[in-house]
């Protein structure tokens, strides 16, 4: 006995750089690798209920003709406008400024495949969500579950990276309570995101909520938030700028008070002022950790559910409905292959996004700083 | 520009830091603050940069009193002993960084930039970031940041301390080359005594948050104010016996020496240097003991011999030799003996000087 | 002391030389932050507490009214503007009783269930990709993929049981692995192993969960602990090797090869000194992921609909046809929270240096 517990203890000494990393990659193939290819098979059938189960039939790319061109373009892309010339002209400036840094990539004398390959997929696909968006803002367009997703992703991103940098470095500074500050600040990313949805619905009601006497002050004692598409979004937008700004705020906070105190006082004596010094020392020292949270919450926000569909059940009609909630609103129709289809769609969007970001972005504050 | 410090003192919560220090420097002085670690040098040098406010004293610029100036009015460079270099910027960034705050104009900073990075040696480092250059080079970038304006003080917090034993060595004559060109009046804080003793024009020890005497290094070695420094300069350290003065004679176990013009007192300690001492034959000379360790460091030897229940250093020739346990005798080679209160430290003097 | 400093007039040319406008914008001395800049600062910061307190105080006033509270427009102060009243805490307690602390439980068995196994699994895994080094050949990671789609092609397009194809599929990759690798050379480092691990939180949930879902209905597994402890490990994961793995960088190595010297095993050192040491690492990730498996939403809706249901879930469904119920759903939602915001309270400091590591060097 004790002799096969020995060897028993042997072997896994001897196997312990597999037996150590093998459960997470198991896991990962299962449940995340395994998964993804499923679905990328039933993104390309047709599911259907049949007696005593369901079938699946290999319908190709239909699914996806159906969203970018077919009887789901309304719901996935929006419905076009007319973009005006003011706006093609805005695009073609766009197209131009890619254009020029794709040639300024190709003379540094550092260009390869890859990389060539990977910033015309980034310029490509920008310049197009670009134009998407030119057409579904306009007019008479009206954006769909993609548009409204990006709008969540980068209005919502820039909100929480200025608010959360602006809150971190008034807590920098040494003043009275700011632990105090600080513990409050933190609360609201522990808050479960349902239970915000209800909160900012009742805060968002204009005759039962707390701020009804200033709505009605106002003169918008009847108004209906839920019923604009705009006004529904922005509540959206507060709600999970309301949980995410805590996550800026803390970790900015902790960058800027890790950053060395005698470069600044370095400045202070050459006779920098206040904003010199957040701009040539401070900045420069935070930039990384600012891109990194920049990212982490580009691939977070990109995943948002839980707020349009408790808020606004993604109402009006489809004006709040996110990529997620679109997919999970087609699951529950039994329409299997559509909902993976826009599965797909958020998944190339989120890695072309987050992939641009990353190598083109991030990279750069990092060789700046190492 | 002369600097005048009037009873400055610092407390962090409930400890005082800094007890009253009162100290003058002369215009175009380099003066060094010296002291053992933790003894508050930082935290006085900090204020006189106006890093750090003053609890109470008042600091004096001049004529014009800065105690409540911040710093970047008060025209002070410093450099840091991490050097605080701004790793993102090149070195002639870094250096040209004050005048940039100042609106210079481009090319005359340029100008001013290759002007103080010829000084210090610095013409080919120019597009480098810190992080590509040694620490001997580093240093440098530091200094030439703080010399570029032409600030009229400046600070130095151990500036040398990052240093190989051989670097620090070069850069100590390279500063004080530049010190008395440029003629701007220095403070410059070190725990390294041989730092102070080579670079000073006068030397500020310090104990404590206490300023225990303020002089020129070779005062400072030869007529040290109290058992504090006379112990804390000095390599091999003074040797030091514990005795009674009585009658115009020093007596500890093992030794007896003269002193003439002393009042009597019973609690006293006695202080000799090992360059001061010699063996001889075992009865001759005022001490008597035996051999306890001899040590040779190169060009002279260490011999400590144990007399009553102290240990005496002796510096010998290179070609002295001798078994441990040997009783030996030692005699004074001139009569420099300093003479200490044993409780208060305080230095005695023959009454009639 | 500091009193003759600042009251000895005379002597203090420097300040009373200060212009209005200095001694508005200017601070008095390095120590301290300018009036106007004081003033700037304590606003926007008060300002922020009361938008981030807000929302959560009326949580709580509101579980203590009445319907007739909200209905008539807004009542602020509990006993000055109405009577607080009980009845929702009361109903949610009492007459509901097990239909809330069912979810209650299966959401404190899921979230610490799957907490635990992700951050022991996900601390292993980063342990051995700082400490080991790995080079994994490309090509049998190709011939993986090509299996793993064959087996996928084989499932759903012949029809073959998952189960078998995923076995079948296993035993041709560990042949491949055993007999035709040696002769393939080109091979990846630990960096790329790293970045493939977190680089699936990129995946969004929805693309994973239908396949998931299919697998667990297949098995028999949908609505049970078991579905949901499992996929919340998987979806967290990448942020455990992410955090740990700087945390076990920072831990010197000469401890751990003295530990080996002295005889101990692989396992051995990383449970009894790499593990001791990572603590506040361990602190802070544990409870990162706890949070986020306590407050998820998405995965639940899909892979439970009653015996695991979840209180995101509980309180998801309280959009009740009579509408909103605001008193019932504040409770429901105060007694989610506040465990939490406890808990956090205690190990904030761990958390934003966990954060910050992870953002730093990530
Ligand atoms: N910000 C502070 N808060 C509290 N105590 C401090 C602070 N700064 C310094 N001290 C204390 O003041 C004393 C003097 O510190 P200081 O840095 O001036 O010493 P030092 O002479 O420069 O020593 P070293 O040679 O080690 O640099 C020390 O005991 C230190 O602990
Ligand atoms: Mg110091």
């Amino acid at each position: 006995m004790s002799s096969f517990s020995a060897r028993f203890s042997e072997w896994s000494d001897r196997r312990a750089p597999t037996l150590l990393i093998l459960p997470t990659v198991l896991i990962i193939l299962a449940l995340s690798i395994y998964p993804l290819l499923l679905s990328l098979y039933l993104a390309l059938s047709r599911f259907k209920l049949v007696r005593g189960g369901y079938e699946l039939k290999f319908v190709g790319l239909s699914n996806f003709k159906k969203l970018l061109f077919g009887s789901q373009q309304y719901h996935f892309l929006g419905t076009f406008g007319r973009v005006s010339f003011l706006e093609w002209c805005f695009l073609a400036l766009i197209a131009v400024g890619f254009g020029l840094w794709i040639w300024r990539y190709l003379r540094s004398g550092k260009a390869g495949p890859f990389g060539l390959i990977g910033r015309m997929i980034t310029a490509t696909v920008l310049t197009g969500l670009v134009l998407l968006c030119l057409a579904v803002l306009n007019g008479k367009g009206f954006p769909g579950s993609l548009v409204v997703t990006l709008f969540y992703v980068f209005a919502g991103v820039s909100i929480q990276l200025v608010i959360g940098l602006g809150l971190a470095l008034l807590c920098a500074q040494r003043i009275q309570g700011r632990n105090f500050f600080r513990l409050i600040f933190f609360i609201p990313l522990m808050v479960t995101p349902v239970g915000i949805a209800y909160a900012f619905r009742m805060l968002a009601d204009v005759s039962k909520g707390p701020f009804a006497p200033i709505w009605q002050w106002l003169g918008y004692g009847d108004f209906a938030w839920a019923v604009d598409a705009w006004s529904a979004r922005w509540v959206v937008l507060i709600g999970d700028s309301w949980q995410w700004i805590p996550f800026m705020f803390i970790v900015l906070l902790a960058a800027l008070e890790n950053q060395p105190g005698e470069q600044v006082e370095a400045a202070k004596m050459d006779g920098a002022g206040g904003w010199q010094i957040f701009r040539d020392i401070s900045w420069p020292a935070i930039a990384p950790v600012v891109a990194t949270v920049v990212l982490i919450r580009l691939i977070e926000a990109f995943k948002i559910v839980d707020l349009p569909n408790i808020l606004t059940n993604g109402g009006p009609g489809i004006a709040t409905e996110s990529m997620t909630l679109h997919a999970f609103i087609a699951w529950r129709t039994q329409d299997l292959g559509g909902s993976s289809a826009v599965g797909y769609m958020l998944l190339f969007v989120t890695v072309v996004t987050c992939v641009s970001f990353f190598n083109f972005v991030a990279q750069k504050t990092r060789e700046a700083d190492a | 520009m002369q600097v005048s410090l009037r009873d400055i003192r610092k407390s962090f919560g409930a400890i005082e830091v800094v007890k009253g220090l009162d100290l003058d420097v002369a215009d175009g002085e380099f003066l060094v603050l010296l002291g053992p670690s933790g003894c508050g040098k930082t935290t006085a040098l900090r204020m006189i940069a106006g890093l750090e406010t003053a609890s109470a004293g008042r600091i004096y610029l001049g004529e014009q009193d800065v105690t409540d100036v911040l710093p970047k009015y008060r025209d002070i460079a410093m450099v840091f002993q991490s050097y605080a270099l701004y790793p993102h910027m090149t070195v002639e960034d870094n250096i040209g960084y004050p005048l940039y705050l100042r609106k210079v104009d481009k090319t005359e900073r340029a100008r001013a930039i290759r002007e103080v990075a010829g000084k210090v040696d610095l013409l080919d480092y120019l597009d480098r970031y810190p992080r590509q250059l040694s620490g001997g080079q580093r240093q440098r970038v530091a200094l030439a940041r703080a010399m570029i304006r032409r600030p009229s003080l400046f600070l130095m917090d151990e500036p040398l301390s990052n240093l190989d034993a051989k670097l620090r060595g070069h850069m100590r004559t390279e500063l004080k080359h530049l010190q008395n060109e440029l003629g701007v009046t220095t403070v410059y804080v070190t725990h390294d005594q041989i730092e102070a003793m080579t670079l000073a024009h006068r030397v500020a020890i310090m104990k404590a948050g206490e300023l225990q005497q303020l002089a020129p290094p070779r005062e400072i070695y030869n007529d040290p104010a109290n058992l504090f420094v006379a112990g804390f300069i000095g390599s091999p350290p003074m040797n030091f016996m514990n005795g009674e003065i009585s009658s115009g004679a020093f007596r500890a176990d093992g030794a007896e020496l003269t002193c003439p013009g002393f009042g009597d007192h019973a609690n006293v300690v006695a202080g000799v240097r090992a360059e001061d001492l010699r063996i001889v034959e075992a009865n001759a000379g005022e001490l008597q003991g035996t051999t306890y360790a001899i040590e040779l460091t190169g060009n002279e030897t260490l011999v400590t011999c144990q007399v009553g229940d102290s240990l005496v250093i002796v510096k010998m020739d290179k070609d002295y030799d001798e078994k441990i346990g040997t009783a030996v005798g030692i005699s004074l080679t001139n009569q420099q003996v300093f003479f200490f209160d044993a409780e208060s430290g305080v230095r005695l003097r023959p009454l009639d000087s | 002391m500091s009193a003759k400093s600042t009251t000895s007039s005379p002597a203090q040319p420097a300040k009373s030389q200060r212009t209005l406008f200095q001694r508005i914008f200017e601070p008095k001395d390095i120590k301290s932050l300018s009036p106007a800049r004081l003033v700037m600062t304590y606003s926007i910061l008060i300002f922020w507490s009361f938008v981030v307190l807000f929302p959560l105080y009326w949580l709580l006033v509101t579980s203590f009214k009445l319907p007739i509270h909200v209905s008539d427009g807004p009542v602020y102060l509990p006993f000055i503007d109405f009577e607080p009243s009980s009845h929702a805490w009361s109903y949610i307690f009492f007459d509901l009783g097990n239909d809330t602390f069912r979810p209650y439980m299966n959401s404190l068995i899921i979230a610490f269930a799957s907490t635990v196994l992700a951050v022991l699994f996900g601390s292993m895994a980063a342990y051995a990709l700082t400490r080991i080094t790995y080079r994994p050949k490309i090509m049998s990671i190709v011939a993986f993929i090509v299996i793993l789609a064959a087996v996928v092609v084989a499932t759903i397009a012949a029809g073959i049981p998952w189960q078998i194809g995923l076995a079948v599929g296993a035993a041709l990759f560990v042949l491949f692995l055993l007999n035709l690798a040696k002769h393939f050379k080109r091979a990846l480092g630990n960096n790329d192993i790293l970045f493939w691990i977190i680089s699936q939180r990129i995946l969004p949930p929805v693309v994973a969960v239908l396949p998931i879902y299919v697998m667990f209905q297949q098995v028999g597994l949908l609505d049970t602990h078991f579905a949901l402890i499992v996929v919340y490990m998987a979806v967290n994961l990448p942020i455990v090797v992410w955090l740990m793995r700087d945390f076990f960088a920072t831990i010197p190595i000469d401890l751990e090869e003295s530990a080996e010297l002295d005889g101990a095993s692989r396992f051995r050192i990383f449970l009894t000194i790499v593990m001791p040491l990572a603590k506040p690492g361990l602190a802070a990730t544990f409870l990162l992921v706890l949070i986020l498996s306590w407050n998820e939403y998405l995965l639940a809706l899909f892979l439970s609909t009653a015996d695991a249901q979840t209180m995101p879930l509980l309180v998801a469904a309280q959009n009740a046809t009579r509408g909103p119920q605001w008193w019932y759903m504040s409770v429901l939602i105060m007694i989610m929270i506040l465990p939490v915001i406890a808990m956090t309270g205690l190990l904030q400091r761990f958390i934003t240096r966990g954060l910050l590591i992870g953002a730093v060097k990530g």
